[in-house]
């Protein structure tokens, strides 16, 4: 007899892990297929970050030549504005 | 005629002798194979929680790694794409006033006629680095 309930909840226990196991594996293979129908637009997304960083190095590269393109860069927040300005914006304090 | 008797040599009312060495055998062989089905069925149980415990570690790895992936395009698609876009345009200006700047853009600049997966811009897509 009490061999009879052991097993019996053994078999429960068997069947709760069994339930258990099909739902996440249900959730794994849908969780699976999203990531599969997000890697293209995720491959582009960083594609295309690679090449906007490229264009900001060189015009980081070609204000070096030409910095009529600084305020632009300046805007963006790729450049730190010019040191003189920003000597003149700590210095004044001080000479107070 | 008495029934009673003819039937009991048919069905005998004693169940054989526990002590019997078959029915010994037999009951011992029977506790035998209980033990091993309930070893199994701890072993069974076992396993079960192995693979839910793997399966749900994976689960939850590919659902984070999805969130970021959803993350990073809909960053992309509403914050980045529009400053890259602007980024551009004003280059393109730039560029306008200054062509030794156009050789630059123009290897990344795409022509607008063709469209982005991401997104319908036309932002960005290099020319072939010869």
């Amino acid at each position: 007899m009490k061999n009879h309930v052991l097993a019996a909840v053994l078999v429960a226990i068997l069947f709760v892990l069994g339930l258990w196991a099909t739902v996440q594996s249900a959730r794994y293979f849908s969780t699976l297929g999203q990531l599969a129908r997000l890697q293209n637009p995720v491959n582009q997304v960083t594609y295309r970050l690679n090449l906007a960083q490229s264009l900001v190095n060189e015009a980081m590269e070609y204000s070096k030549r030409n910095p009529a393109i600084d305020p632009i860069l300046i805007s963006f927040h790729f450049k730190s504005p010019p040191a003189s300005n920003a000597a003149m914006a700590t210095s004044k304090p001080a000479s107070k | 005629m008495d029934l009673q008797n003819s039937e009991g040599d048919l069905l005998p009312s004693k169940p054989p002798e526990p002590a019997s060495p078959p029915y010994r055998e037999l009951e011992e062989n029977i506790r035998v194979l209980k033990r091993i089905i309930v070893a199994t069925l701890v072993a069974l149980m076992f396993l079960g929680f192995g693979i839910n415990s793997y399966m749900w570690r994976q689960s939850t790895m590919a659902s984070r790694q999805l969130v970021e992936a959803k993350k990073l395009v809909d960053e992309y698609q509403h914050v980045k794409e529009p400053m890259i876009k602007n980024f551009i345009s004003q280059l393109q200006a730039y560029a306008q006033a200054h062509p030794d700047f156009q050789p630059i853009l123009s290897k990344y600049i795409e022509p607008p006629a063709v469209k982005s997966v991401v997104a319908p811009t036309n932002s960005l897509a290099p020319r072939p680095v010869k």
